[in-house]
C-alpha cells in the first residue's frame, strides 16, 4: 500500500519521532509505514489522518496485486 | 605458650589474628585455648553465613521483594517510557524465575536431596515466579508498539512451529535409537530459544 505520509509530515514540520509520539507508536513504526514495509492498523491510520488533517483515502492508496 | 597464655596477646591489643573480634576476652584472661575456641566458633559461624546456597536464597528473596516494588511502578505517559518499564519488569521476573529454577535443580540434587518439603516449597516458588514471567511478558506485548507486536508474533509463531516439528522429530530419533544419547527437554528449550532469537533478529531486520 502506497502512502503520502512522509510528504504530509514534512509539510507540517514534524519529525518521525514527533508524529509517532502524537499517535502513540514508535519512530520505527512511522519509518516502516512511510517506506511501505508495514501497513498500519485501522485506529493508527485514523489517528494519522486526524493529525495530518487529511481524509484517510488521501493518505493511503490501495494497490491490488 | 608454656603457661597456656596465648602468644598473640600483644598482637590482640593491636588486632589479634585469632580473636580480634572479642575484646571482652581480656576480662576472662586471654589464653590460647579460649582464644582458639572462640576463633573456631567465629570461623564456623562465618562459614555458615557465607555458604553459597544461603547467599543464593537471600539474593533470590531480595530480588523477589524488588519485583513487588517494580509491579507498583507508576504508569508512564510516553510509549518509550512504558516500554522501558515493561522491559525492566519482564527482566526482573525472568531473572528471579531463572534463579528459582536453578534452586529447584541444584537444591534438589545438592543442598536438600532428602527434604521433600524443601523441594516442594522451591517448586511452588518456581511455578509462581513462572506465572509472573508469563504475566509480565503478556503485558509487555499488549502494551507494546503495534509493529513490535507484529515482529514478536511472527517470531513466536516461527519458534513455536519449529519447536513442535523439530521436538517431535528429535523424540522419534530417540525412540528409534538414531541418536546415541537420550533426548532431553533442555535441548528443546535451548532450540526454541535459539529459533526465537534468530527469528526476532530476521524480522527486526525486515521491518525496522
Amino acid at each position: 500500500m502506497k502512502n503520502r505520509i512522509r510528504d504530509l509530515r514534512s509539510e507540517k514540520g514534524l519529525r518521525q519521532e514527533d508524529l509517532g509520539e502524537l499517535i502513540g507508536v514508535s519512530r520505527q513504526t512511522i519509518n516502516a509505514i512511510e517506506k511501505g514495509k508495514y501497513d498500519p492498523s485501522l485506529p493508527t491510520a485514523f489517528r494519522l489522518a486526524k493529525i495530518l488533517g487529511r481524509p484517510i483515502e488521501e493518505l493511503f492508496e490501495y494497490e491490488e496485486d | 605458650m608454656g603457661d597456656g597464655r596465648c602468644e598473640t596477646r600483644i598482637a590482640f591489643l593491636e588486632g589479634c589474628d585469632l580473636c580480634k573480634w572479642g575484646s571482652n576476652l581480656l576480662a576472662y584472661g586471654h589464653n590460647e585455648r579460649l582464644c582458639l575456641s572462640i576463633y573456631r566458633r567465629f570461623t564456623s559461624v562465618k562459614k555458615k553465613k557465607s555458604k553459597p546456597y544461603l547467599t543464593f536464597v537471600k539474593f533470590t528473596l531480595h530480588l523477589s521483594s524488588k519485583l513487588y516494588k517494580n509491579i507498583k511502578m507508576k504508569r508512564t505517559s510516553t510509549l518509550d517510557q512504558k516500554r522501558q518499564a515493561n522491559v525492566k519488569r519482564l527482566a526482573a521476573w525472568t531473572i528471579s524465575w531463572t534463579l528459582s529454577q536453578a534452586l529447584v535443580t541444584f537444591g534438589g540434587q545438592l543442598l536438600w536431596p532428602h527434604s521433600k518439603p524443601a523441594i516442594i516449597i522451591t517448586l511452588i516458588i518456581n511455578v509462581l515466579l513462572g506465572i509472573g514471567v508469563i504475566s509480565a511478558n503478556r503485558r509487555y506485548l499488549m502494551e507494546g508498539d503495534e509493529l513490535d507486536k507484529k515482529v514478536q508474533l511472527e517470531s513466536m509463531s516461527l519458534a513455536l512451529g519449529l519447536s513442535i516439528v523439530m521436538g517431535l522429530a528429535y523424540a522419534s530419533m530417540d525412540h528409534t535409537n538414531l541418536i546415541a544419547f537420550d533426548a532431553d527437554i533442555s535441548h528443546l528449550v535451548i532450540f526454541t530459544a535459539l529459533s526465537y532469537i534468530t527469528a526476532l533478529f530476521i524480522n527486526r531486520k525486515r521491518y525496522l
